[in-house]
Order: structure tokens, then sequence, then C-alpha cells
């Protein structure tokens, strides 16, 4: 597939862009990557997917790599989580190939592939969710340093067991975050999302981990369950190298951007601005959607 | 594969790897400590 000049200095805006959230939040960016790819530079949707996934791969490694010796990053939860993801990113490639087998739907504003029409509202809804419970979180009053709360899963007794110490409540169910590995795995599979913008808050409200510790150790996560992806979608010829390459430049200079905005920030202000972007990706979606079903 | 091949796959595999993993840094660790310790106790003893 060929690009013109503006698609790939468009590519390198982006990934710059979305390499400065990666460094701030430690999200690998897809959730922005693929709907911009697809809405903005008329990308289809697997290639965006497909490619997207090779910007996370360079993004999250950057930071990873810049994040190496603060010992932030909880290794062992995120070996954990990695077994999940393997095997849900392959089924949500599956799924993905199954919709982009429907080829197109017809809808009141005009036709559009299936596969970008159930995407784009999954991404709708789960933009909305993300965005609702982070701005409802920093609303209540609680102490700037990050997570003060215990994480839902810690009160899930489904044995075995085991201690992760970066954890507020270091006790967690492996079967739990295994199948919460699957989960993040299908998501990444399925729409090229790193699993990052479910992971940080994830990690923060389900499984109890200080905001700072959780962008870090969600870099770790997001780079290894991207590799997954990136291999099964190279394979499925949904990966575009020339395109992923702005993207690259552009997101090596702008993770480094993030992070030094992210070390003079506090918790409760790196979610609410998480939590503003959340909300421009949503607003973004629900153009292209309300386009086509106007 | 078929359906109930990947309904089998996610069931177990993810699990027996998060079971395995925990286990494996588990151990790291606990060699680690022990490492630690017996280097510290060698140089109280030389002390």
């Amino acid at each position: 597939m060929t690009f013109s000049v503006w698609t790939l200095l468009g590519a390198m805006v982006i990934g710059t862009g979305i390499g400065v959230l990666t460094g701030m939040f430690g999200v690998g960016g897809g959730f922005m990557i693929t709907p911009l790819m697809n809405i903005v530079l008329g990308i289809p949707m697997q290639i965006a997917v497909g490619t997207g996934l090779l910007q996370i791969l360079g993004t999250s490694s950057a930071g990873l790599y810049r994040r190496r010796k603060e010992k932030l990053v909880d290794l062992k939860l995120a070996v954990v989580l990695f077994g999940g993801s393997v095997v849900g990113s392959r089924l949500g490639l599956q799924t993905l190939t199954y919709l982009e087998g429907l080829g197109d739907i017809v809808l009141p504003g005009g036709s559009m592939p299936a596969a970008q029409f159930y995407l784009l509202l999954v991404f709708f809804v789960l933009l909305g969710l993300i965005a609702g419970w982070v701005f409802y979180d920093t609303t209540r009053k609680k102490d700037d340093d990050g997570a003060a709360v215990i994480g839902l899963f810690s009160k899930i007794k489904l044995p075995p067991y085991s201690d992760f110490d970066s954890l507020e409540v270091p006790r967690m169910s492996i079967p739990v975050l295994s199948y919460f590995g699957l989960f993040l795995g299908f998501i990444t599979g399925l729409m090229g999302i790193g699993g990052g913008v479910i992971m940080l808050p994830s990690l923060v409200y389900l499984i109890g981990m200080r905001t700072h510790r959780a962008a870090a150790t969600s870099l770790a996560v997001v780079l290894l369950s991207s590799i997954v992806a990136t291999i099964n979608h190279a394979m499925a010829g949904n990966s575009s190298v020339l395109l992923a390459f702005p993207l690259l430049l552009g997101g090596g200079v702008g993770v480094q951007i993030g992070i030094n905005m992210a070390d003079r920030m506090g918790g409760a202000s790196l979610r609410r601005y998480f939590a503003y972007v959340v909300l421009a990706a949503m607003l973004m979606v629900a153009i292209k959607l309300g386009a086509a079903l106007i | 594969m078929d359906v109930w091949g990947n309904v089998i796959l996610a069931l177990v595999f993810p699990i027996a790897w998060g079971l395995g993993s925990a286990w494996l840094f588990d151990k790291i660790n606990e060699r680690r400590k022990s490492r630690a310790q017996a280097e510290s106790a060698g140089a109280d003893h030389d002390l």
C-alpha cells in the first residue's frame, strides 16, 4: 500500500502527540492512534490497527528504557499478565478478521466497513467508561500521591494467590490477574490498542497501585502484549512499516517530552489530564460515528 | 483452531502461565535474598 507525503507527515504529527501521552501516562496511545489514522488520515481500520501496534512497540520500549533505573516497574505483575494477553491477542485478531469478512454496512449517512463501524462503537463506549470513572475519582478528596483506595481485584477471593510488593494490598488472586491479562490481550488484538488506556486506571483502581508506579508498570505490560499482537498482525499483512516509520520518529521524541512533564506532576493532576485526553478521543470518535448515522 | 480449541486455550493457558511465572519470580527473589544474607553474614564474619 502506498501513502502520500501529507499522510506520512500527518503520521509523524500523530506519532509525536501519542509519544507525549506514552511518556506522561504510560499508555501505548493505540486508543488514539487507531481512530486518528482511520478518521484523519483515511487509513483502512485493519492497517491502522496493525501499524499502530508498531508505533506502540517503539514508544513503550523508549519509555521503559528511560525509566529503567527508577525501579518502578513491577516485572512480576507484568509477566503474570502477559500469559493471558498472548491468548487474548490471538482471539482479538480472529475477531477482527471475522468483522472484516462482513464487508460494508449500510447506514443512514452512507456505508462504512463493518469492522470500522463496530470498532468505533466499542472505542466510544470504552473511552466513555474510562473518562467517566477517572473524572469521578479525581473529584473525590484524597492525597495527591496516587491511589489511596484498595484495588477492587484484591477483594476477590479466588485462590491460588501470590504477593506483589508494589501493591497497596500485596496479596492477589492469580486467576483474576491471568484472565484480566486475557481481556487486555483481546483488546490489543482486536482494536490495536496496547491496553495501556485500560491498564493505567486498572492498575490504580482495580489492582491497587500508586499512579507513578502504575504508569511505569503499564509500559512493561503494554510492551509485552504489543509484541505478540504485532507479530500476529504482521503475519496477517496488517502492518505497514512505511507508515510506522514517521509514527515512530515522532513518538521517540514525544515520549521523552511526556516523561519530563509527568515527573513534574502529582498523581491526581496526571489522572485528571489523562481523563481530558480520553474525552478528546471520545469526541473524535463520536463525530465520525455521528456523520455515518445521520 | 476451532472454537472449542480456542475456549480451552483461553481457559487453561493464562492460569498456567500466571502460576508458573509467579512461582519463578518468587524462587528468584528467594535466592537473591539468601545470597544477600550469606554475603552480609560473610562480611560480618570478616569484621
